[in-house]
This record gives C-alpha cells, sequence and structure tokens, in this order.
C-alpha cells in the first residue's frame, strides 16, 4: 500500500468528492501516484476519512471520466497511463477557476483588468 | 391527497452486480388509537447505509418494529434482502439480520459467557471467536453481570451480538442516543468496518445526526407517522442552505425554494434550495440537524401537508 | 460462513429450544438458587417422615409454575422484543415455556419419588407402596400441569402480573386435587395400604383420567396460547 495524504475539510464550499477527486488528481500530476498504481477500495477510503461510501464513488466516477484512473470491477481502481494533454487541461481548468476568482475579488476593490495585468507582470520580473 | 414518494434512485451505488435490494418498503401503515404511520415507502440499496432521522415520538421505533414482525402491520409490504416478510421473516433470514434495540433487552443476572451459550445455540451461524474478539475490543467484563454494565458497555454488548453471526443487515434503533461522543466514535468505526463488504448494509435510525451525516449514504426523514423526504444525503446537503437576511429581501425570495423558515426579531432565516436563489443571497451550509429543525418546527403546517418532492 | 437455507424440523426442536430453556434455566438459577436449594432440603427432609403428607407434594405445583416467574423476569427487561429478532419462532418462545414447566414438574416428581422410595428402606425399615406413590404423584404433576395450562395464556395475553392472580385462585382450586387423593388415603393404612380395597384398585384409574386430562388440556392450551402470542403486539 502506498502512503497518501488525502486531506478534505469539512468548511470548505467545495462538496467532498470534489476535494477527493482533486487530491487524487493532484497526487497523479506530481507523479507520487504512477501508473498502474493501486487505489485505495472506495469503502475503504470512505472509511479512514469518515465520509459515505456514495461520495467516494462518485469521486472515483469523476476521476475515471477525466481519464485519471481505470476501475476494473472485482479489482479495484488503477491509476491510468498519464496523459500529458489531460494533465495539461486540467491545469488549465485550474488557472481559469482561479482567474475567475481573482476577477471576483478584483470587483471588489474595483481594480481593472489593467491593474491586474501589471500586479500580474510583477510576478514575472527577475 | 397522499402523494407517494419516489423510491430512493437506485444510483451506482449498488456495486458490481447487485440488483438487489437490502431492505424495500412500500406503502407501511400502522394505525393506533392516537398515532398512525402513514404508508411510508423508502428502499435501501444493498451496500448501502441509510439514517432514519425523525424527532421523538415520529414513528422511527413504529416502523422498525413493524419492519421486524414486532407490531402487527395494518398493510404494505415489506422486502428484506429480497424476502417478502408478510407471512413473518423466515428463520434463516433472521441468521441475516443483526438488530439493535434502543436498549439491551438481555437478562441483566446473565454474564457474557452465558450469553454466549444462548446465542450459540440460537443461532446456526454464531462465532464465538468473533464474538469474544468484540468483547476484548470493547474491554467488557467477562464476569460482570450485564446488570452491572453502563449504559455504553450494554450498548457495544448488543451490538457484538449483532455481529457475531452472519448478519448482512444491520437494523439499529436509536442505538447510540445515550451514549458519549467516545463511544459513539467507536461504534461508527465499527459501521464502517461492517459495509467494507459489499453485501452489508445498515438501516439506523437516530435523531443525533452528527453520526449520521458522516456515514449515511440516504437520509430518510419522518415526522408524526408522515415521510417528508427520503435522499442521498450528499444530494440533499448540496441543494440545501440556510438563508439569512432581512425581512424585505426575503420576500422577494421564491416561494417554492423555501422549505421552513424561522423569523426573529432582527430578520429571517430559511431552509432553502440554493440553485432557486439568486447568486447576491449568501447561503450557508445546512446541516441534516437544520434540515429536520425547518421542516418540522419551524412551520408545522408546511411539513404536515405538504410532502417534499426532490 | 455456510449459507443456511432451511431449518429442519428436528433441528430447530433442539437447537432453539435448548437456547430459549438456557435462558429460562439460567435466569432462574442465577435468581432463585437458594430457593431451590431449601426447596430439595425440603423434600429430603420430607423423606425421613413415615407418612406421605400432601405438603410434600407442593413443590412439583411450584415447580411447574416457573414458567410465569421466567415470564415476568422477561418482561422485565423487554426480553420478547428481542427474542422475536433470533431465528426462533413465536411458537417457539410459548412452547419453551411449557417445556420448562412440564420438565421442572416431572424432574420433581422424579426427586421426589427417588427420596420417599429409598429414604423409608434406608432410615425406617419400611417399604413404600410404589404404585399408591407413583399414582399419586402422576396426579399431582397432572395437576401441577394443568394450572400451568391455565395460567400461561393469561400471562401471555394479560402480563404476569394478572397471571399471579389466577395463579392464585389456580392454587386454591388445586387443594382440591391433594385433598380427593388425602380423602382417598385416609381410608386405606399407608404406607403400605389395603391392597383388596376398591378404591385402591381405582387408584391407577383415577390417576390415568388426570394424565389424560393433563394432556388433552395441555395441547389445547398450547394451541390457545401460540395464537394469543402469534398476535400480540410487542411495542
Amino acid at each position: 500500500m502506498i502512503i497518501l495524504n488525502i486531506i478534505i475539510s469539512n468548511a470548505s464550499d467545495k462538496p467532498i468528492y470534489e476535494q477527493i477527486c482533486t487530491q487524487i488528481k493532484d497526487l497523479i500530476i506530481t507523479g507520487q501516484l504512477k501508473e498502474g498504481d493501486a487505489l485505495p477500495s472506495m469503502r475503504f477510503l470512505a472509511k479512514e476519512l469518515r465520509v459515505s461510501v456514495i461520495t467516494t464513488k462518485r469521486a472515483y466516477e469523476e476521476l475515471e471520466r477525466d481519464g485519471f484512473i481505470t476501475t476494473l470491477p472485482g479489482k479495484g481502481s488503477f491509476v491510468a497511463g498519464t496523459n500529458l494533454e489531460l494533465i495539461r487541461e486540467e491545469n488549465l481548468k485550474r488557472i481559469e477557476q482561479h482567474m475567475l476568482q481573482i476577477k471576483e475579488l478584483a470587483a471588489r476593490c474595483s481594480l481593472s483588468l489593467e491593474d491586474l495585468q501589471e500586479m500580474l507582470a510583477l510576478f514575472y520580473t527577475p | 391527497m397522499n402523494t407517494t414518494i419516489h423510491p430512493v434512485e437506485n444510483t451506482a451505488a449498488t456495486g458490481t452486480g447487485s440488483a438487489r435490494n437490502a431492505l424495500e418498503i412500500k406503502g407501511l401503515v400502522k394505525n393506533y388509537p392516537t398515532f398512525c404511520l402513514d404508508h411510508i415507502d423508502l428502499t435501501l440499496p444493498m451496500g448501502c447505509v441509510m439514517g432514519f432521522i425523525g424527532e421523538n415520538g415520529a414513528g422511527k421505533s413504529t416502523t422498525i418494529l413493524s419492519i421486524l414482525g414486532a407490531v402487527n402491520r395494518d398493510s404494505g409490504t415489506v422486502r428484506i434482502l429480497g424476502q417478502d416478510t408478510a407471512q413473518g421473516i423466515p428463520l434463516p433470514l433472521k441468521e441475516q439480520i443483526g438488530v439493535v434495540l434502543d436498549e439491551c433487552c438481555l437478562p441483566e443476572t446473565l454474564n457474557l459467557k452465558d450469553i454466549n451459550s444462548i446465542m450459540q445455540a440460537a443461532y446456526r451461524t454464531w462465532n464465538c471467536k468473533t464474538f469474544f474478539r468484540y468483547v476484548h475490543r470493547f474491554f467488557l467484563d467477562e464476569t460482570k453481570r450485564i446488570k452491572d454494565y453502563s449504559r455504553g458497555m450494554k450498548m457495544k454488548l448488543s451490538i457484538a451480538c449483532a455481529l457475531s453471526h452472519d448478519s448482512r443487515l444491520l437494523i439499529l434503533d436509536e442505538a447510540t442516543s445515550g451514549l458519549d461522543p467516545v463511544t459513539r466514535d467507536e461504534l461508527l468505526d465499527l459501521f464502517y468496518e461492517f459495509i467494507q463488504d459489499e453485501q452489508h448494509s445498515i438501516f439506523m435510525s437516530s435523531h443525533i445526526t452528527s453520526d449520521l451525516e458522516k456515514i449515511c449514504d440516504y437520509v430518510t426523514y419522518i415526522h408524526k407517522g408522515k415521510l417528508l423526504l427520503c435522499q442521498e444525503k450528499d444530494r440533499l446537503l448540496g441543494r440545501m442552505g440556510i438563508l439569512k437576511c432581512s425581512e424585505a429581501l426575503f420576500r422577494d425570495i421564491d416561494p417554492a425554494a423555501v422549505h421552513g423558515k424561522r423569523t426573529t426579531a432582527f430578520g429571517v432565516e430559511a431552509l432553502v434550495e440554493r440553485q432557486k436563489i439568486p447568486a447576491s443571497f449568501t447561503v450557508e451550509h445546512a446541516s441534516l440537524d437544520d434540515i429536520l429543525i425547518y421542516l418540522v418546527k419551524e412551520d408545522p403546517l408546511h411539513a404536515k401537508n405538504h410532502i417534499t418532492h426532490f | 460462513m455456510q449459507k443456511i437455507t432451511s431449518h429442519t424440523f428436528k433441528e430447530r426442536l433442539v437447537t432453539d429450544m435448548k437456547a430459549l430453556l438456557l435462558k429460562d434455566i439460567k435466569v432462574l438459577a442465577g435468581n432463585m438458587k437458594l430457593y431451590f436449594i431449601l426447596i430439595l432440603l425440603y423434600i429430603l427432609l420430607g423423606g425421613f417422615v413415615p407418612d406421605l403428607g400432601i405438603f410434600q407434594l407442593y413443590p412439583i405445583l411450584l415447580f411447574s409454575l416457573f414458567p410465569v416467574t421466567a415470564l415476568s423476569y422477561d418482561e422485565r427487561c423487554h426480553w420478547t422484543r428481542f427474542g422475536i429478532t433470533l431465528p426462533v419462532s413465536r411458537s417457539e418462545l410459548v412452547l419453551s415455556k411449557y417445556i420448562l414447566g412440564i420438565a421442572g414438574a416431572v424432574f420433581i416428581a422424579l426427586f421426589t419419588l427417588a427420596v420417599n422410595l429409598l429414604f423409608p428402606i434406608l432410615f425406617q425399615n419400611t417399604v413404600t407402596d410404589f404404585r399408591l406413590l407413583s399414582c399419586y404423584l402422576l396426579a399431582i404433576v397432572s395437576s401441577s400441569i394443568i394450572s400451568l395450562d391455565v395460567i400461561l395464556p393469561v400471562s401471555f395475553h394479560f402480563g404476569t402480573e394478572k397471571g399471579r392472580m389466577i395463579y392464585l385462585g389456580a392454587v386454591v382450586l388445586l387443594c382440591a386435587a391433594p385433598a380427593i387423593m388425602d380423602s382417598i388415603f385416609d381410608s386405606m393404612q399407608l404406607p403400605t395400604g389395603a391392597a383388596g380395597s376398591p378404591l385402591y384398585s381405582g387408584l391407577s384409574t383415577i390417576a390415568a383420567i388426570f394424565v389424560l386430562l393433563a394432556v388433552l388440556l395441555t395441547m389445547l392450551s398450547i394451541n390457545i396460547c401460540i395464537r394469543i402470542f402469534d398476535r400480540k403486539e410487542l411495542a
């Protein structure tokens, strides 16, 4: 059994199955989970995280839908071949989500697009 | 005017190849002079956990006793693990049902060894090793008589009994009320262990919803003998929320989105469906407790005559 | 674990009854150990007395009524509600009480028989009339079982409180049986009796009638009791 860290927060706005999904995707993207590695069973994960089985099931279903894992009936779930395109897509999705958040925050302190671009440029200066 | 609740959708939760439901109740009716169970419908898919929630006197125990045949049904069908129980639960089926009632109904002057020998004779599938493993895990004194046990120990003993034969369906009636959080946490561990097997299911009634929030796949609400709702817990908690705003702003809210409200001197708090509330409002997380309270207490007329469809 | 697909009648009779009887015996033994010992001593002491007093035979009645005590312990801890979740049928729950009572009465009767046969030989150099004694015992056992037949359905239906009131009434009625026998005894000399007396030869017939009555009433009572209990709400 590989040692994995999956931490979920009950206080977060994100539904728990999404949090599980995101964290497992992270583990795959960062290489902690490699192709062919066995994931913990849905029921075991539910037990350890103290959530319902349907939650972990939904997380695994979404991971499978997004191509990160494959589930073999009777055998369990395994990490699918790491498709660089998939990972890139996932990261793009996340960047978009962050951008949306930035946009909303900026609106609250009345920052324009130009202001934001200036701020972003600062991160790229050596 | 009795609209029936659509039975819980049989989602992917049943696992591979098992189309059977652990528990199926259709149209259960039980009439007492001052109370009646009115057409209870619910379905628990195999391998899942259902929380049966309601306030004291809502009809939870009556429903469970009707399922077990302790109380005679006036009408309705109950199928347990796919078998009809109209003529009573067949004895081989009882081997597969583990029951924990709200009190330990074992004779108080007996001790653990006595209980073990009695259960061993009663159950064909009784496993002494398993029983004593639980006993040691719970640090239950084997020589003490049951009447010297604390409430928590009695409950642990009842649960040990329910788990030491070939149970596939665990039915718990308020088994955790009156227990301290530490004990309840230990019991929750046990229930999780029980459902590691895909063929095992749990039907538990409780009004301590903090336990149910974690483990339950489905929740069913009952109030004054009527079913209020029966849905996947995650979906329910995702769709509902608590809205707090001023009375003035509240008037703009679509009434169809509101399932119970509380008016205070400083504003309004309401149980709402998130999707029907405009984005400008802040909707907070609703717990299972909140849902029960709002559905039942804050809008009694609403709850009595309106059966919620989700 | 093996998959159980049916419980055969023979299996059920042995194991289910064993479980239920074990429970009742353990509960009664736990609560009434001293009582049992006193009764046994009482019978033993009676063995030293040459005359077979009717009071020696009341333990049989008491033992036959222990099921009612067992039922009251059941009521106290709401056992019946739990008992039906075990793989035993409602009929078996009823039957176990009858078996308990009948077995208890028979056991004590045999014990009394043994004591009253052996002790006169050992300590008084007299031989008890076996036929007299056994007829007497048969009649008493039968009457005790008949009283059980009356009390159990009442206890199952109304609860053991009311059952006990009927029990007191039954005890009064039951005094009739030993009294009848006693008056028959008075017409003979104990312990050997007048072998040629017409009443003496009729004694076996009387005993046989008692036994037959007991068997018939027991069958009727079990039937009624099962029907009562099948409909009972165990909320």
